[in-house]
């Protein structure tokens, strides 16, 4: 019975393997992806390029979904999976930035770091941006940690927002995503598709 | 008909979707019950204890995260009580309040006289969810036994022994403090400040992005 780890089949340290198996096969498909390239990512914002989102949009689909199923045939206690606490204001600010910088850097976080192992020198100076970006950010820590908390809303889903079942949520996104991914095609036809 | 596999992919999801929207997912889970095998097996095997030792260990190390929740009456916890515990009786465990207590700590560790009652505790809060809960093994008499008057191990003695008895005698002062305050009759004794904790932890902090 999954998680795993919760329920003690596999110990701390195993976990840091799996942990570097499965990130460094994210960062390998990352890669395949062409993410490791800051010109591909920045068209996204164009309108050029929406393979970004798609593929985001369908990560959270196929995560979501295999979530649910898994517990619903008995094989996850989904309520033992570690959700992220939600700070609405805190986040969407927080988004923004990211948002911001992506545009302006090409990369985010993850990327950058793919980027800088297959050799692009613009992803150097992003880490470094980012890093810069850390130091100040943990300097400047006590007076910003009222932002830093702002509208914090405790470990709740949409549903618990909502108040409604989580396979109607469910439903919800998946047909979110795909009409994200007919108005993403869209989009790229009438600002024209890019290649890189 | 013709099908290409882009709109083949859309209803596949769309149908997935759509079992999720009318199925219990729901109702699997929602009690938060723990595994009744999984408890009795940790019962059995004694690992839902926790050995004073390492309670002060953690203690003097300011360890975060970790809540020690003395279960006994709040007139015993005045006598004496470890040092940063928190006073919930146990038949005041499952109220509103208590539970807003405990919310923000990770680990909690419950005392009692002795082991009995705090295990009852520990199998009440593990059903209602929480997963890092402990019983403070001996309660408070080992506790108290072991911290105010450390017995010298007998010869021949091993290095763990001595090393452990040394610090039984270096921690004492520090774990039986509140005892010295209460028994000066010139001195209240300090009512412990319950501190209601953020939920955010180091272990915690880790983002998952893109």
């Amino acid at each position: 019975m999954a998680p795993f780890f919760k329920y003690g089949f596999f110990t701390e340290q195993t976990g840091l393997i799996i942990a570097l198996i499965l990130g460094t096969g994210f960062g390998f498909w990352l890669e395949r992806a062409g993410f490791g390239y800051s010109r591909k990512l920045a068209l996204q914002f164009y309108f050029r390029d929406m393979t970004v989102l798609n593929v985001m949009f369908t990560s959270i689909v196929v995560a979501m979904l295999g979530l649910l199923f898994f517990s619903l045939f008995g094989w996850l206690d989904i309520t033992k999976i570690y959700i992220n606490p939600t700070y609405l204001w805190a986040q969407l600010i927080g988004g923004l930035i990211l948002g911001v910088g992506f545009a302006v850097g090409g990369y985010c976080p993850g990327t950058s770091v793919v980027g800088a192992v297959t050799g692009h020198v613009d992803a150097y100076f992003f880490l470094g941006g980012a890093m810069f970006g850390m130091f100040v950010f943990g300097e400047m820590f006590p007076s910003l940690e009222g932002l830093y908390n702002w509208g914090y809303m405790g470990d709740v889903r949409l549903s618990d927002v909502f108040n409604l079942s989580s396979g109607v949520v469910a439903f919800a996104v998946v047909v979110l995503a795909i009409l994200f991914f007919i108005g993403g095609q869209w989009l790229e036809n009438k600002f024209g598709k890019e290649e890189v | 008909m013709k099908v290409s596999s882009r709109n083949l992919g859309f209803g596949i999801l769309l149908l997935l979707g759509l079992i999720l929207a009318f199925s219990p997912v729901d109702q699997m889970n929602v009690s938060k019950v723990a595994d009744r095998e999984l408890l009795l097996s940790q019962l059995h095997s004694q690992s839902n204890y926790i050995e004073a030792e390492d309670v002060a260990h953690w203690i003097i190390d300011k360890e975060p995260g970790i809540t020690i929740i003395d279960i006994r009456s709040a007139e015993d916890f005045k006598k004496y009580h470890i040092p940063g515990a928190i006073n919930i009786p146990l038949e005041k465990l499952l109220d509103k309040e208590s539970l807003e207590l405990m919310e923000g700590s990770e680990t909690l560790i419950l005392a009692s006289n002795g082991n009995t009652k705090a295990s009852q505790a520990w199998l009440f809060l593990k059903e209602k969810g929480y997963d890092d809960v402990y019983v403070l093994h001996g309660g408070m008499n080992y506790w108290v036994q072991v911290f105010s008057a450390p017995q010298k191990p007998a010869e021949p003695y091993t290095d763990d022994e001595i090393f452990r008895y040394q610090f039984r005698l270096a921690a004492g002062p520090v774990m039986m403090g509140t005892v010295r305050a209460a028994s000066n009759t010139t001195e209240t004794p300090v009512k412990p400040r319950p501190v209601k904790r953020k939920r955010r932890s180091l272990k915690k902090k880790v983002d998952e992005g893109c």
